[in-house]
C-alpha cells in the first residue's frame, strides 16, 4: 500500500494535516488531521509498506500489544481508503 | 489600471466591469505593481454561463488572493466588521450566517459597528500586527469599504438551537481556517508558505467557534466574548 501522489502531510500548530495538491481544499469535514502516531504510519505508507510493517512500527514506538497495534493500523488505513488517498 | 489594495499596488485590467468595481481603490500616482492580474488567464471554472463580469470578478479575486501569500497574507471567506477600531471576522461556509451575524452587530450596536467587507477580506501581517483589509471582492451586496483595521478576532459560525461560544485551540483552529481559505496550489512551496501564515495567525489571533441561533443574543454573546479578550490583552 502506498499514499497516492499529490497527497502530503504537514505538521502545523501541534497537529498533522493532509493536503491534496491536485484539488482545492475540501469542506471542514473532509479535512483529515492526525496526531503523532498517525503521522508515523503515514510516513511508512509514503514510502510504500504492508500492514505488518505498520503494526511493527506502532509496537516499536508505543509498546502496545500485537492485537492493539494491528487494530489501530487497520482503522487508520480504512480511514485513508475512505478519503481516497491510498492505493493498494 | 493601478489600484492600492491591502497596502499593495495591483494592476487589474478593466475587462469585465472591474474598473467600476474597484473604483474606491484607484491609485493615481505611478508605481511598480506588486501584483499584476492577467485577464488572458481568466477561465470559467465555475459553471457560469454568459457572465463575463462574474468570471472577471472570480478570476481576478483568485489571482490576487493566491498571490497574497507572497506578501505575508492570506484571505478568509468571511464578513468583516470594524468595532472600536478593531476588526472582527465572522467566517464559515456559504449559508452559515456570516453576513447575518455581521449585520446583527450593526443592528445591535448601530454605527459603532461597520461591516467593511462581506466576502473575502485580505489579512496581512505587517510589523508584527495582523490587519484585515477591505477588498473589491466583497460579495453580491457590494458592502465594500477600503479600510485597513487591526485584527482582533475571528469567529467561525455554526447553526444551532442555542447560543454558545468556545475559544478554539490552535490545532482545531487551523482546520477551520483552512476550510475557509480554500485555494489550489500547484507548488508545494506555495502551500508551505500559506501554512506558515496560517500557523502564525492562529498563534497570534484569538479564534472562536460560535454555535448560534441568528438572533440578537448571539451577537451580544460574540461581541462580549471577543471584545473583552481585546480589553484583557491591552491591560
Amino acid at each position: 500500500m502506498k499514499i497516492k501522489e499529490g497527497f502530503i502531510l504537514r505538521e502545523i500548530a501541534g497537529t498533522y494535516i493532509v493536503f491534496n495538491l491536485k484539488n482545492t481544499m475540501v469542506e471542514l469535514d473532509g479535512i483529515l488531521s492526525m496526531n503523532a502516531s498517525g503521522a508515523l504510519l503515514w510516513n511508512c505508507l509514503d514510502k510504500g509498506c504492508t500492514m505488518d510493517i505498520l503494526k511493527d512500527a506502532l509496537i516499536q514506538k508505543y509498546d502496545v500489544s500485537e492485537d492493539r497495534a494491528m487494530k489501530d493500523a487497520e482503522v487508520f488505513v480504512a480511514k485513508l481508503l475512505q478519503i481516497g488517498c491510498i492505493e493498494e | 489600471m493601478l489600484y492600492k489594495i491591502a497596502d499593495l499596488l495591483v494592476e487589474i485590467p478593466d475587462a469585465g466591469g472591474m474598473s467600476s468595481r474597484c473604483r474606491e481603490y484607484r491609485y493615481l500616482d505611478s508605481g511598480k505593481p506588486d501584483i499584476i492580474i492577467d485577464s488572458s488567464r481568466y477561465r470559467n471554472h465555475y459553471q457560469i454561463e454568459n457572465d463575463d463580469n462574474l468570471i472577471a470578478y472570480m478570476e481576478s479575486a483568485r489571482q490576487f488572493l493566491t498571490k497574497l501569500i507572497h506578501f505575508n497574507g492570506i484571505y478568509l471567506h468571511a464578513s468583516a466588521v470594524e468595532f472600536d477600531g478593531r476588526a472582527y471576522l465572522f467566517s464559515g461556509p456559504c449559508g452559515m450566517g456570516k453576513s447575518t451575524h455581521a449585520k446583527l452587530w450593526q443592528q445591535t450596536f448601530g454605527s459603532a459597528a461597520q461591516v467593511f467587507n462581506d466576502d473575502k477580506p485580505a489579512l496581512r501581517r505587517i510589523d508584527g500586527q495582523w490587519y484585515a483589509y477591505g477588498t473589491p471582492w466583497c460579495g453580491k451586496d457590494g458592502i465594500n469599504q477600503n479600510k485597513k483595521v487591526p485584527l482582533a478576532g475571528i469567529c467561525f459560525l455554526q447553526q444551532a438551537d442555542r447560543n454558545e461560544i468556545y475559544r478554539l485551540e490552535s490545532k482545531e483552529a487551523v482546520k477551520y481556517v483552512f476550510s475557509q481559505t480554500a485555494n489550489k496550489f500547484r507548488k508545494i512551496e506555495s502551500l508551505d508558505l500559506m501554512l506558515k501564515h496560517v500557523e502564525c495567525l492562529v498563534g497570534e489571533i484569538p479564534i472562536y467557534l460560535l454555535e448560534n441561533k441568528p438572533n440578537v443574543e448571539a451577537a451580544l454573546l460574540s461581541h462580549k466574548t471577543m471584545c473583552s479578550e481585546v480589553k484583557e490583552t491591552e491591560i
